[in-house]
């Protein structure tokens, strides 16, 4: 094997191994910011329920089912993994790639005009001189 | 056979983001594609975006490099929203098999279905839209090219052969006559 071929191999090792670490690193950190509660503390109460509940004020899931059962309709469950192909999906796909394209609008105007002033600014010392 | 598979490293670079975005852009609607689908097109993600950076291999040991000393302001604003990216996939991948109903029971595990983690792999997704929104943006220019030249590269072909085609039908003709 060449020498180069070699360093090349070395390298490309380096770089799987940077990645791995990096990886590790961040699911190894936010596995022990989860065991330290601190991921959920900032977001959710210790039960799951918003910051704004006090402990005790929430009431348990048995009180909430017999208060409110016989009042509110029957809700279709969207989280069980169903299939639905109607305008709301569409929408929210067609969000999101609006929502890339105006970034990418934003970003490559911003590089343009930067790339324009630069070249403007140069030119006019070069026309005074 | 191998030599007929061969293919340009740009074409081949396209198509593994092309197939990346796509992939992104499904699995972020679980509604429609379902969950056994949400959770595999996600596993699909993890092994795709680890190859677009394999791919690109030599950038990143060159820019790690030259991070401290000699790169460009915009390699190291392209390295910095890099890693960012490579750790909020990191974190939705890892998020997601914690909460995992479909993938993990498929060989034998059980995910815990704690409201942090759906929260973390929530807010990560949501970064990452902008996150790759950003990584498009700062290689806009890359991707316009090599779409130009292997996605439509056809529609230029064939303005092209309209433009000759009556000169050639007029040559052809003439070399027929003499």
């Amino acid at each position: 094997m060449s020498k180069t071929k070699k360093s090349n191999k070395k390298q490309f090792w380096m770089v799987v191994l940077g990645i791995f670490f990096v990886i590790g690193l961040t699911i190894g950190g936010v596995y022990f910011l989860d065991n330290r509660g601190s991921i959920s503390a900032g977001t959710m109460g210790p039960e799951g329920g918003p910051v704004e509940f006090v402990e005790g004020e929430m009431p348990t899931l048995e009180e909430a089912e017999t208060t409110n059962a016989a009042s509110m309709p029957a809700r279709p469950d969207h989280d069980e993994g169903g299939t639905s192909f109607n305008s709301q999906s569409l929408i929210s796909m067609l969000q999101m790639v609006g929502q890339i394209l105006l970034v990418v609008i934003i970003v490559a105007g911003g590089q343009w005009l930067f790339t324009r002033l630069r070249s403007r600014r140069n030119r006019a010392p070069a026309q005074a001189g | 056979m191998l030599a007929k598979l061969k293919m340009s490293t740009t074409k081949r670079n396209l198509l593994v983001d092309l197939l990346i975005v796509s992939g992104f852009l499904l699995a972020m609607q679980r509604h429609l594609t379902g969950l056994t689908l949400h959770e595999l097109l996600g596993v699909a993600l993890g092994v795709g975006f680890l190859t677009h950076v394999l791919l690109h291999w030599r950038w990143v040991y060159e820019t790690t490099r030259r991070l401290f000393s000699k790169a460009k302001a915009q390699a190291r604003i392209n390295y910095v929203l890099n890693l960012g990216l490579l750790t909020a996939f990191t974190l939705i991948i890892f998020s997601g098999f914690m909460i995992s109903e479909e993938v993990l029971p498929m060989i034998g595990l059980e995910g815990v279905r704690g409201g942090s983690w759906k929260w973390l792999h929530t807010a990560s997704a949501d970064a990452v839209v902008w996150l790759v929104a950003l990584h498009i943006a700062l290689h806009w220019k890359w991707i316009l090219n090599a779409g130009k030249k292997y996605l439509f590269g056809w529609l230029s072909q064939r303005r092209k052969t309209a433009v000759i085609s009556p000169e050639t039908a007029v040559v052809n003709s003439s070399e027929v006559t003499i």
